[in-house]
């Protein structure tokens, strides 16, 4: 069953926005790979029944090892997503991420959206 | 003394222009405060040894926190409406639209609108418009119709 309501909506609006930047977005973890980035379930902030402020952890994966290589990815992909007037980035920190029990370089982005269900 | 207790919001519609278009606001509105009262006029005689007041016109103020968005129907478009018209009414109670001694709903009228904060944008956060309306009168019902 796919998911409904303002959680997925407001996932699928920045999956949306990620993609018209010609990112390949991943949403089930179980995908996540080099060279795309895994949006991860948002913690939120209720206003009203109706508001709520969402907060997505963007989690930006290049190609392991974490060489320059890498890192240049990683720059370079996070710049985009940071220069797009409709995502608010509020700040972003280097990772390490464990996919199948391989370390990937990466990059976790906090971004908020705004949301209301009508 | 408490029988029944809720968290939840206000049932707020506000209603502008002659022919009225109402808004409920309901779903925006994170906080709502509304005192109502008198100005009391000095009623004080001789032989009295304390101040006596009776009451004057009847005093409002409302004040609300409301999510700031836009497009028809929402809320930046009522406060620009409202500022057209010059005045608005607000119908508050504590939960839904049915009026009782638990549910007491207030009628305010001809209130104005302080100032319209048509823009609050601060990058991250939700863009929230703190609205002050004075003026006008009050009724309190509590009968349903």
């Amino acid at each position: 069953m796919a998911a409904t309501g303002f959680l997925a909506e407001s996932q699928a609006a920045l999956a949306s926005r990620l993609a018209a930047l010609g990112i390949v977005t991943v949403t089930d973890s179980r995908n996540a790979r080099p060279m795309t980035v895994l949006i991860e379930p948002p913690s939120f902030t209720s206003f009203t029944y109706n508001v709520a402020k969402v907060t997505f952890t963007l989690r930006v994966l290049a190609a392991p090892p974490g060489n320059k290589d890498a890192v240049d990815y990683l720059y370079t992909t996070c710049d985009t997503i940071i220069d797009t007037p409709t995502i608010d980035v509020l700040e972003g920190r280097p990772s390490l991420t464990n996919i199948g029990g391989q370390e990937i370089p990466s990059y976790d982005l906090t971004v908020a959206v705004a949301t209301q269900r009508r | 003394m408490a029988t029944t207790t809720f968290l939840g919001n206000a049932t707020i519609n506000i209603s502008v222009g002659a022919t009225p278009t109402v808004y409920d606001v309901s779903d925006q509105c994170t906080k709502c405060e509304v005192m109502v009262g008198y100005d009391y006029l000095e009623s004080t005689a001789f032989g009295d040894t304390g101040h006596r007041a009776v009451q004057g016109l009847q005093t409002v103020a409302v004040n609300m926190d409301l999510f700031l968005s836009y497009g028809a129907g929402e809320v930046e478009t009522m406060l620009a409406a409202i500022q057209t018209a010059g005045s608005c009414s607000i119908t508050v109670s504590p939960s839904g639209t049915t009026e009782s001694a638990s549910n007491p709903e207030f009628v305010l009228s001809n209130l104005t609108l302080e100032n319209n904060p048509a823009i609050m944008s601060t990058v991250g956060e939700l863009a929230v418009a703190s609205l002050s309306f004075t003026n006008g009168t009050w009724v309190r019902d509590i009968t349903n119709p």
